[in-house]
C-alpha cells in the first residue's frame, strides 16, 4: 500500500496504470486531442490566420450539407452500397480459415497464409499500377483474352461505372483476405482438441465437425467483427478509391471519406470538410449504440 | 455543477491538456521576430561558409506544386558563387497543397514562401509574412531600381490594405517561346515528313491527318499500338483546358477552376460556358474517338503513364513537348520527335506580357525569419540584372566569357545544354525559374542581351537539336520559331502577347461561395466529359451535352460567370492606372 495524502493505492495497481498510462496517453493525443479540430466546422477557417480570427459561422456548414444533399445523397449512395457488398463478404476470411485449417499439410497451409496475408502490406498505390498492368486496355488480361479469341474487343474494368461497386469489392476481398483471417485462426486454435475427438468418437464426420464445433466456436468473433465493421459502414477510407478514382467512375466511387478529402485537401474547404466529417461521426455512434443494442437483445452479447 | 463533475471535467482537461504539449500543441510566439530558440526552429541555418563568404546562411523557401532542380543539385558552382555573393543558400520546401496549408497554418519552419496571390489576405492577417519597406532602401537597391512599377502595384494591390510592401513576384518581364514552340498543333515530325508535310485549314483536317498517320503506324518499332489522341485523369480539367487553349487563344485565369480569359481581346470567358473551351475539347475528343483514334485508356491514364508511353512514341499528338517524356531526348541523334506544326488556324503560346510577374508565385519573407536582412539581401539578388544573369547562364568566365562587352556561351555550355539530362541539371545553368525574379528574356542594359544566354537568337542556331535542323530546312529558316512569326503575320494567328499582366493581376480571389460552386462545376463536368466523349454517335452525344449543360445551370454555373464577369470588367479598369 502506498499513501499519498489521505489517499491509498495499491502498489499493484499504481504499477498496472503506469503500463496502461503510456497507450491511455495515446489515444488521446490522437483520437481526443484531434477533435479540437471540429472547431473548424463553425469558422470560416482560413490557413495563416489564427483561429480566433476567423469569422464564426454558427452552423452554415451544417445547413450546406442538406443544402448539397443532391450531392450528398450520391456520396451515401456509393458508401453504402459498398460497405453493405463488404457485409456480405465479411464471413469469408472466416470460411477461408476454417477450410485452410482443416488441410492436413502444415507446410502448405503456412505458405498459402503467407501468400494470403502479403496482399494486406501492399499500398492500394501499387496494387492500381498492378490493376493498370493487369485490366488496362493494353493489358495482360485483355492480351491474353484476344489472343485466344475470347473476346473481339478489349474491355477496362478500371473506367466501366457499371461494376466498379463489385470490382472494388473484390480487390478488397483480395487483399485483406489472408489478414482478416488470422484472428480466426486464432480463434480456431483456441477450441479445444478434445471436443474435437470427442465429436470423432461419436462419429461425426468432418463437415459435421466444422459445422458443430469450429462454427461455434469462432462465432463470438465473428459477430465482434461484425458489430464493429456495421459501425464503420461510412468509414471506407481513401486510399483505395483515390488510387482508383478516375472521370470514368467519378459518379460511382466517390465515398463519404473521399469525398471530406477532396472537399478538404483539394477543394481546400476546412470548414465545409469538417462539417460533413462530423456527419459522418455522429451516423458512425448511432450505428454503433443501434447494432450494439440490437446485439444485446438479439444474442444477449454486446460490444459495450 | 456538483464536485464529482467537476473534479471529473478538471481531471479531463488537465489529461488533455498535458496530451496537447505532448503533441506538440502549444504554439511559438505569434508575431514579430522569433527568439533564438525559435530561430533554429524557423529554419535559416548557419553555415560553415558559402564559397569564400563566412557569414553565409541557409533559407528555406516554401514554395506551392513546383518540382525544383534547386532541390536534386543544391550546391552548384552557381549556388556556391550566389552565396560567396549574397551569403545565402536556399532549401527549396516543395510542397503540395496539404503540406502547403500545413506550414501556414503553422507559420514556421519557413523563411521565405513562394506564395498565390489568392492567398495574400490571409498570409498578412495573420502575421505569417513581414512588410518589406523597412529594408528596402538599405538592402533592396536593385528591387527599387528594376522593378519599381512591380513594387508599387505590390503595396496598392498586395497589400491587404495597409499599403505596405509584402510580396514581389517571380519572373517579372515578357515571355517568348524562343527558337522553338513547345504548345501547340503537336505531331511526330518524322511521320509527318513522310506524309508529305500535309498542310490542314482546320481542328477537323488536323485529326483527320492523325488518323492517316495512325493507319500508316498502328504501332511503334517495339510492338506497342500506338494512338492519334490521349489525355490524362490526375490533372483535373487540365487537359480540357490547356491542349486546345492555345489554339483557340485562351489563357487561364489564375486561381480561378474555371476563369478563362482571351489574350488578344482580353475578354472573360469561362472554361464551361456553352460556346467555351471545355466543350471544344469534349468536341475534339469525341471525333477522335469516331474515328478510332483516341486512347482506350485515356480517361484511367495518370500523368506518369502518360508520359511514360509518349517516351515509347505511343501518341501522335499531344498538348505539349515536356508531356511527352524522354521521346526527343532519346532521338536526338536523329530527325525524329515530337514538334509543333506551324498551321494557319492555331493560334500560339508565348509572349505573355508578364509585367506583374508570375502571380501564382510571389516572395514573401516569414515573420519569423531570424535573417530578415539576408533573406532581403537574395531577394534583391534575384531581382538584379547581374543575379538573373548568372543564375540563368551561370558564372562569367566559367560558363560564358565577355568578347569585349558581349557575354558569349562556352562550347562546353552548348554541349551541355544539348545534352540536357542530369550533365545539365549537374552543371547548375538554368537554374528554377521559379526561384528567379526577372524573365529570362529581359536584357541585360549593359550589354543588351538577353539574362538567360540561352534563349538569346544569336545562339539560337547553335542549340537546335537534329530534329529542330531538319524542321527549320523543311520551311527555310534559321530556326523553328521563325516560321511562327512568319505565319502569325500571314495568317493573323495570335500569339499571348495582348495580355494586360495588371489586368489578370488585379482579378481578385472568389468568395468561397463562388469556389464551391467551381469545384462542384469541374467535379460535375469531368464525371461527364468521359460519357460523352465516348458517346456513340452525334444524336447520343447532343443529348448528353443538352442534358450536363442544364445540370451546370441547377449548380450554379451562371452565377460564377456573372461574379467574374464583373471582377474581370472592374479589374481592368482598375489596371488602366498602371
Amino acid at each position: 500500500m502506498i499513501q499519498i495524502g489521505r489517499f491509498s493505492f495499491k502498489k499493484e495497481r499504481i504499477v498496472l496504470t503506469l503500463l496502461a498510462l503510456p497507450f491511455i496517453v495515446f489515444v488521446l493525443a490522437f483520437s481526443y486531442v484531434p477533435l479540437f479540430g471540429w472547431i473548424l466546422a463553425f469558422i470560416n477557417y482560413k490557413p495563416g490566420l489564427k483561429i480566433w480570427d476567423c469569422d464564426f459561422s454558427g452552423l452554415y456548414y451544417f445547413k450546406l450539407i442538406f443544402q448539397d444533399w443532391y450531392k450528398m445523397a450520391s456520396v451515401l449512395k456509393n458508401t453504402l452500397a459498398m460497405s453493405f457488398l463488404g457485409l456480405i463478404c465479411t464471413p469469408l476470411p472466416a470460411v477461408f480459415a476454417i477450410f485452410l485449417s482443416e488441410l492436413p499439410s502444415v507446410r502448405f497451409k503456412k505458405v498459402v497464409q503467407t501468400l494470403t496475408t502479403i496482399p494486406n502490406f501492399i499500398s492500394w498505390v501499387i496494387i492500381y499500377a498492378l490493376a493498370y498492368a493487369l485490366f488496362s486496355t493494353e493489358g495482360v488480361l485483355n492480351q491474353i483474352l484476344l489472343n485466344a479469341g475470347i473476346i473481339e474487343k478489349a474491355g477496362n474494368v478500371l473506367g466501366n461505372s457499371n461494376v466498379v461497386w463489385g470490382f472494388q469489392t473484390a480487390l478488397n476481398v483480395w487483399k485483406g483476405l489472408g489478414w482478416n483471417a488470422i484472428i480466426y485462426f486464432a480463434a480456431i486454435a483456441g477450441i479445444d482438441s478434445e471436443l474435437y475427438d470427442a465429436a470423432g468418437v461419436d462419429g461425426a464426420g468432418r463437415f459435421q465437425k466444422i459445422l458443430h464445433i469450429t462454427v461455434p466456436g469462432i462465432s463470438s468473433t465473428f459477430f465482434v467483427l461484425l458489430l464493429l465493421q456495421v459501425s464503420n459502414l461510412l468509414a471506407l477510407g481513401i486510399d483505395q478509391y483515390l488510387a482508383f478514382y478516375n472521370s470514368m467512375v467519378a459518379d460511382k466511387i466517390l465515398v463519404l471519406d473521399l469525398y471530406v478529402y477532396r472537399l478538404g485537401l483539394i477543394t481546400q474547404d476546412y470548414s465545409y470538410a469538417t462539417a460533413v466529417g462530423i456527419f459522418k461521426s455522429l451516423i458512425s455512434i448511432i450505428l454503433l449504440f443501434s447494432v450494439n443494442g440490437l446485439s444485446k437483445k438479439l444474442r444477449g452479447e454486446s460490444l459495450v | 455543477m456538483n464536485g464529482y463533475l467537476k473534479k471529473l471535467l478538471g481531471a479531463a482537461l488537465g489529461v488533455l491538456a498535458a496530451a496537447a504539449a505532448l503533441t506538440g500543441c502549444g504554439g511559438g510566439t505569434d508575431k514579430g521576430q522569433a527568439s533564438p530558440e525559435v530561430k533554429q526552429e524557423a529554419g535559416g541555418t548557419k553555415e560553415d561558409g558559402g564559397g569564400n563568404n563566412p557569414d553565409t546562411v541557409t533559407l528555406n523557401i516554401l514554395t506551392y506544386k513546383i518540382s525544383s532542380n534547386v532541390t536534386e543539385y543544391p550546391n552548384t558552382h552557381v549556388i556556391e558563387k550566389m552565396a560567396e555573393q549574397t551569403g545565402v543558400k536556399v532549401n527549396i520546401i516543395e510542397a503540395d497543397t496539404d503540406k502547403y496549408n500545413v506550414y501556414m497554418a503553422g507559420g514556421e519552419g519557413f523563411d521565405l514562401i513562394l506564395a498565390p496571390t489568392t492567398y495574400f489576405d490571409q498570409l498578412i492577417q495573420g502575421q505569417v509574412v513581414r512588410p518589406l519597406d523597412d529594408m528596402l532602401e538599405a538592402h533592396g537597391k536593385d528591387i527599387t531600381a528594376n522593378i519599381s512599377s512591380t513594387v508599387a502595384f505590390s503595396r496598392d494591390n498586395w497589400s491587404s490594405g495597409t499599403g505596405s510592401l509584402y510580396f514581389l513576384p517571380c519572373q517579372i518581364g515578357v515571355d517568348s517561346q524562343g527558337a522553338v514552340q513547345s504548345m501547340g498543333p503537336l505531331t511526330r515530325w518524322d511521320y509527318y515528313a513522310e506524309m508529305g508535310y500535309p498542310e490542314t485549314a482546320d481542328l477537323d483536317e488536323w485529326l483527320d491527318m492523325l488518323e492517316k498517320m495512325q493507319k500508316a503506324h498502328p504501332e511503334t518499332e517495339e510492338g506497342l499500338p500506338v494512338y492519334g489522341v490521349s489525355m490524362f485523369s490526375d490533372w483535373g480539367t487540365w487537359c480540357y483546358k490547356f491542349p486546345l487553349a492555345c489554339y483557340y487563344g485562351y489563357n487561364e485565369l489564375s486561381g480561378s477552376a474555371t476563369g478563362l480569359y482571351k489574350p488578344a481581346t482580353m475578354e472573360y470567358s469561362n472554361l464551361l460556358e456553352k460556346e467555351g473551351l471545355f466543350w471544344a475539347s469534349v468536341d475534339y475528343y469525341f471525333k477522335a474517338n469516331q474515328k478510332g483514334i483516341l486512347d482506350p485508356d485515356a480517361f484511367v491514364t495518370n500523368y506518369d503513364d502518360y508520359t511514360a508511353k509518349g517516351s515509347n512514341g505511343q501518341y501522335l499528338t499531344g498538348p505539349a513537348a515536356f508531356a511527352m517524356g524522354n521521346f526527343n531526348s532519346n532521338h536526338s541523334g536523329e530527325a525524329v520527335g515530337y514538334e509543333v506544326i506551324p498551321t494557319s488556324w492555331a493560334n500560339q503560346w508565348g509572349g505573355t506580357d508578364y509585367t506583374a510577374g508570375w502571380i501564382d508565385k510571389c516572395f514573401g519573407i516569414s515573420s519569423k525569419c531570424p535573417y530578415p536582412e539576408k533573406a532581403m539581401a537574395f531577394l534583391n539578388y534575384i531581382y538584379s540584372y547581374d543575379g538573373c544573369r548568372q543564375l540563368y547562364s551561370g558564372v562569367e568566365g566559367v560558363d560564358y566569357t565577355l568578347e569585349g562587352d558581349v557575354p558569349v556561351l562556352t562550347k562546353e555550355s552548348v554541349a551541355l545544354y544539348l545534352e540536357r539530362g542530369d550533365a545539365w541539371k549537374e552543371s547548375g545553368l538554368g537554374f528554377d525559374r521559379n526561384i528567379v525574379g526577372l524573365g529570362n528574356y529581359m536584357t541585360h542594359p549593359v550589354d543588351g542581351k538577353t539574362l538567360d544566354l540561352f534563349v538569346d537568337a544569336s545562339v539560337y542556331e547553335n542549340l537546335l537539336t537534329v530534329c529542330q535542323k531538319d524542321f527549320s530546312a523543311h520551311y527555310g529558316v534559321k530556326y523553328p520559331d521563325e516560321i511562327f512569326r512568319q505565319y502569325r503575320e500571314k495568317y493573323g494567328v495570335s500569339d499571348q502577347s495582348g495580355t494586360d499582366a495588371f489586368a489578370v493581376a488585379l482579378v481578385p480571389a472568389a468568395s468561397d461561395d463562388i469556389s464551391r460552386i467551381e469545384a462542384s462545376l469541374t467535379e460535375y463536368a469531368l464525371s461527364q466529359a468521359s460519357r460523352i466523349i465516348l458517346a456513340s454517335n452525334q444524336a447520343e452525344y447532343e443529348q448528353l451535352k443538352a442534358d450536363t449543360i442544364k445540370e451546370f445551370d441547377r449548380i450554379g454555373l451562371q452565377k460564377v460567370i456573372d461574379w467574374y464577369d464583373a471582377e474581370w470588367n472592374k479589374a481592368k479598369e482598375k489596371a488602366a492606372a498602371y
